[in-house]
């Protein structure tokens, strides 16, 4: 096993790669602990959650506010008087509903006893019926519990954070390429399957190591996390219940906050093992490192889709609900095993038990039994292509074709296109009522427009008198619900003119109301989130088919001979002028789908008028919305033109694909899908 | 056509891998012969211009050929010890990429590979991928894009590496045909190989050369130092130590022994007409 570890550790750039990722997961742990979201940052929060006079300072502050602002007060942990006002309040709403517990726990108990008694659980016999009795029970075992209000966010924010397990995944995605494709491609797999105690010793020491390397990753990060969070926000006690952590109320489980962390990190133990299985097993099958990345990338979209399946079994399955214990124990739930309804943790302990020998089986057959040189089979070899003299079609081949260029880029267009249709695309009715008011807006006179809005206005305010005369005077509801139901229909339309009324009012002297659910789409926070996204799937595509471009002319001997045809500058500069032809066709299937269904859908309304008319450009009032978008696609093409060139110079210093893969990919996929997480 | 080596140096850190070499190439074929760690690659390599020598210089016809640039580059074929090749492409696919590095024109190119892959005898398996080539046969397409641009200086590094002994007699012959109008600096251990297409030999040693000359000049100094034994079994081993052994075989019942010995040995003994590989076991021991 020595060995293995020195294939893992023996090339400098892995090892500097690895400490990278450490240092980033560990600032950006620290950043979630202390960035600001809504105002304030779970370390506003611990400085001020032990403070007794809470409620007398969200009064004073309220009262302040509603008087219209108040006077700067260095004293104020937020340094704003609104931020100090929502952190005030998050405060005092946590201790509530820890002081509120065992009346919280009651009323559940009643809510689950209401519902076997009123059938709506089914019958006596019945899985449903037998499943509520079960959870009932293990509420009831929480009665006598009394805890009592203490700082939980160290623990919550430490339980919820996923950063570290993407960085693991990346890391253990290292181990096995090293390990498994790494060997067959660098040609050291012929050496290696003769050996004296066999290939199954092999196999199990090759998984060994990625045990033990994915153990000291986890203890590596999560010690850090849990160090970072102890210090900046504190654990509190550790012998409360956990039911006083935000986010655990529902725990039916009667665990301290120790007796949680000791349990998660078992499960979280239990989940490594099964995920180091099924690296392994990913890339003992994958011939290429580019093949077992792919894998890797497949089964984490699988892992994701299983996760966000209807049936709990198929959530169960999935590696990443897996990896959140936190989702477990948060709640109880039941799920039915031939008719025997068993809990969430026994359900992740048996589809660990059934995924792991799967995946421990799969690996050793792949990894013994198949052959290790197999005849290759290309079914283009019997085609006339590849003869001619143009070293540019040469080199354009080698990366569409050798590199698997033009299949990334067509799978990067499927998956665009598959995450743009999980997105709701459907005109709503609050579209539909929108448009109207847009339609309106985008005609006539200002005059007209605000003469049409005050209109408006005032007859939403005599539909929700009529609303209110009826209330009054009517005792009935299913009465006042017909009698009210004209106004009611009516009044769906007013949050949507709502928007429209305010859009249309905080419009400056030359700018135009525009129809904004389109821009907002995609320039909004939804939008930025989509970005992301793709951002990563553009990295994803980009390190592939760009990391063998110089590193396999090293690999496979041939640089010597385009240095001795003194060809080697015009191979180069060919290869730079296709990555950037990649990089640009790449940008396009990763951003265009988006714009083109949304765009399609909402309509992208005006492009000549100002962009200051939109809200989600407010703070680019010098351009037009299509001046906009080309900034937008410049931002874009010379981010991914950016990235190719990287990736290049990445691949012509390394030297070797697999390194060059890795770092492109922590620095082009792992980024933007932790920025996500912000 | 002359090439010159000016006191050509190469140094890793402290290791000396070439200590000064100067010498004098015309058209035909130069053995290069040494042990491992000789110092034969790091000259083909600098030769090709994959290495840069530490000192000294390299010129063809007086001139210096790292100011030549890509004429010089224009003129080397290699074919180097290490096989390089796409597994993914085919031998017809991978020698018009060589063609496409080395600037031909699509008609001479098809013309040259087609008489090529003819004379390598890989025309049946043309359209084949080269992942799934004997070791024997890389090497012969590796042979074809080190003469596909005919090419005036032609160096070959272990060329007969992973051939059949009738593929490598046909190697030799292909080139001491090629060989009339270039220069061709070939790298063996099997002296075999060179010797009889050889029109001079270098022997390097631990960086330098030490011993440069033609077939008859090489073999000279050896003549009635080189003995043919028959001794019987019994004798084999004090008739091994004697002097230096060259070959051994068996005759019957007995042992044929060709040492190397400045005095008669002690045994029934015979003077043969020495070779090239005894002046190789000379310099380097046997």
């Amino acid at each position: 096993m020595r060995y293995e570890w020195k294939k893992l550790l023996q090339r400098r750039p892995i090892r500097l790669v690895l400490i990278g990722l450490f240092l980033l997961n560990a600032t950006l742990f620290y950043a979630r602990c202390t960035v600001r979201s809504g105002g304030f940052s779970p370390a506003d929060a611990a400085k001020k959650y032990d403070r007794a006079d809470l409620a007398a300072e969200a009064a004073q502050l309220e009262a302040c506010l509603q008087a219209g602002g108040c006077p700067e007060d260095s004293g104020l942990v937020t340094g704003d008087a609104a931020a100090e006002l929502a952190l005030d309040r998050a405060l005092l709403a946590e201790k509530e509903a820890v002081a509120q517990y065992p009346d919280y726990l009651r009323s559940l108990l009643a809510e689950i006893k209401a519902r076997l008694q009123a059938g709506f659980s089914g019958k006596p016999g019945d899985w449903e019926y037998r499943a509520q009795k079960a959870v009932l029970a293990r509420y009831q075992r929480l009665l006598p519990l009394r805890p009592s209000p203490s700082f939980g966010e160290g623990i919550a924010v430490f339980s919820g954070w996923f950063g570290s397990d993407m960085i693991l995944l990346l890391a253990l995605l290292t181990a096995g390429l090293l390990l498994f494709p790494e060997e067959r491609t660098s040609g050291t797999l012929l050496l290696l399957r003769s050996t004296r105690y066999g290939r199954g010793r092999l196999f199990l020491q090759k998984l060994t190591t990625m045990l033990s390397f994915g153990f000291c990753a986890l203890i590596l990060l999560y010690g850090t996390d849990a160090a970072i969070s102890a210090v900046v926000l504190g654990f509190g006690s550790l012998a409360r219940p956990i039911q006083t952590v935000p986010g655990f109320l529902s725990c039916p489980a009667p665990l301290t906050v120790i007796g949680y962390i000791c349990m998660a990190g078992l499960e979280k133990l239990l989940w490594l093992t099964v995920t180091v299985c099924a690296a392994a097993f990913l890339c003992a099958w994958a011939r290429r490192p580019m093949h077992a990345v792919l894998f890797a990338a497949g089964a984490s979209l699988l892992s994701i889709f299983l996760g966000s399946a209807r049936l709990p079994w198929l959530q169960c399955l999935s590696l990443s609900t897996q990896s959140d214990p936190s989702r477990r124990w948060s709640a109880c739930r039941m799920l039915n095993l031939f008719g025997l309804p068993i809990s969430e943790q026994t359900a992740f302990l048996l589809c660990c038990g059934l995924l792991l020998p799967c995946f421990l089986f799969g690996g050793w057959f792949a990894f013994c039994r198949r052959d290790t040189v197999t005849p290759s089979r290309g079914p283009l070899s019997g085609l006339p292509i590849g003869r001619h003299t143009c070293l540019g079609r040469h080199e354009a081949r080698k990366l569409l074709l050798g590199s698997g260029g033009a299949v990334l880029l067509l799978l990067l267009l499927a998956a665009e296109y598959g995450l743009c249709m999980q997105l709701p695309h459907q005109v709503t009715d609050y579209e539909r009522y929108l448009r109207g008011y847009s339609a309106e807006l985008s005609s006539g006179s200002d005059e007209e427009n605000r003469a049409f809005l005050d209109a408006e206005a005032a007859r939403f305010a005599k539909l929700q008198e009529e609303i209110d005369f009826y209330e009054a005077r009517c005792s009935d509801f299913s009465e006042l619900q017909a009698l009210t139901a004209k106004q009611r229909r009516e009044l769906k339309a007013q949050p949507a003119f709502e928007q429209a009324d305010t859009q249309y009012r905080s419009l400056r002297p030359g700018e135009l109301y525009v129809h904004p659910t389109a821009y907002q789409r995609l320039f909004g926070p939804q939008g930025i989130q989509n970005d992301l996204w793709s951002t990563a799937l553009l990295g994803l595509v980009l390190s592939l088919a760009l990391s063998p471009c110089f590193a396999r002319e090293q690999e496979t001997g041939v640089l010597t001979l385009q240095k001795t045809a003194g060809a080697l500058g015009r191979a180069t500069r060919s290869k730079r002028h296709l990555a950037a032809g990649l990089a640009l066709s790449a940008a396009i299937a990763a951003y265009l789908p988006q714009m083109a269904i949304i765009g399609g859908t909402y309509g992208l309304a005006r492009l000549y008028a100002p962009a200051g008319g939109l809200p989600v450009f407010s703070a680019v009032p010098g351009l037009r919305i299509w001046q906009v978008f080309v900034v937008a696609w410049l931002a874009r093409f010379a981010l991914s033109a950016a990235e190719a060139l990287m990736i290049l110079a990445l691949s012509k210093r390394l030297r070797s694909t697999v390194v060059t893969m890795l770092i492109s990919m922590a620095l082009f996929v792992l980024l933007p899908i932790l920025l996500l997480l912000f | 056509m002359e090439l010159c080596f000016h006191d050509l140096k190469k140094n890793y850190g402290s290791k000396q891998a070439l200590r000064g070499i100067s010498v004098s190439l015309r058209e035909g074929v130069y053995g290069l012969l040494g042990p491992n760690g000789a110092g034969k690659s790091t000259l083909m390599n600098i030769l090709t211009g994959n290495l840069h020598a530490s000192s000294g210089y390299i010129s063809l016809d007086g001139e210096d050929v790292r100011a030549m640039g890509t004429r010089y580059q224009a003129r080397i074929g290699y074919l180097p010890q290490q096989q390089c090749y796409y597994p993914g492409f085919t031998a017809e696919q991978f020698l018009y990429y060589i063609a496409a590095l080395r600037g031909m024109k699509k008609p001479d190119a098809s013309r040259r590979i087609d008489e090529l892959l003819d004379h390598v005898g890989l025309s049946d398996v043309r359209r084949k991928r080269l992942s799934g080539f004997s070791g024997g046969m890389r090497q012969r397409l590796l042979f074809a894009q080190a003469v596909l641009a005919d090419p005036d200086i032609l160096v070959l590094d272990e060329p007969s590496a992973g051939l059949d002994p009738k593929q490598r007699i046909q190697l030799r012959n292909l080139v001491g045909e090629l060989a009339r109008d270039k220069i061709v600096l070939f790298s063996t251990h099997v002296v075999s190989d060179v010797a009889y297409i050889g029109r001079r030999f270098l022997f390097l040693s631990d960086g330098a050369l030490i011993r440069d000359g033609s077939y008859a000049e090489l073999t000279k100094p050896l003549a009635g130092k080189v003995w043919e034994l028959r001794v019987p079994p019994e004798q084999l081993e004090a008739a091994s130590c004697f002097g230096t052994l060259c070959a051994q075989s068996r005759a019957g019942e007995d042992f044929l022994l060709r040492v190397l010995s400045d005095t008669r040995p002690p045994f029934p003994a015979e003077n043969v007409t020495p070779s090239l590989e005894d002046v190789y076991l000379d310099c380097f021991g046997g």
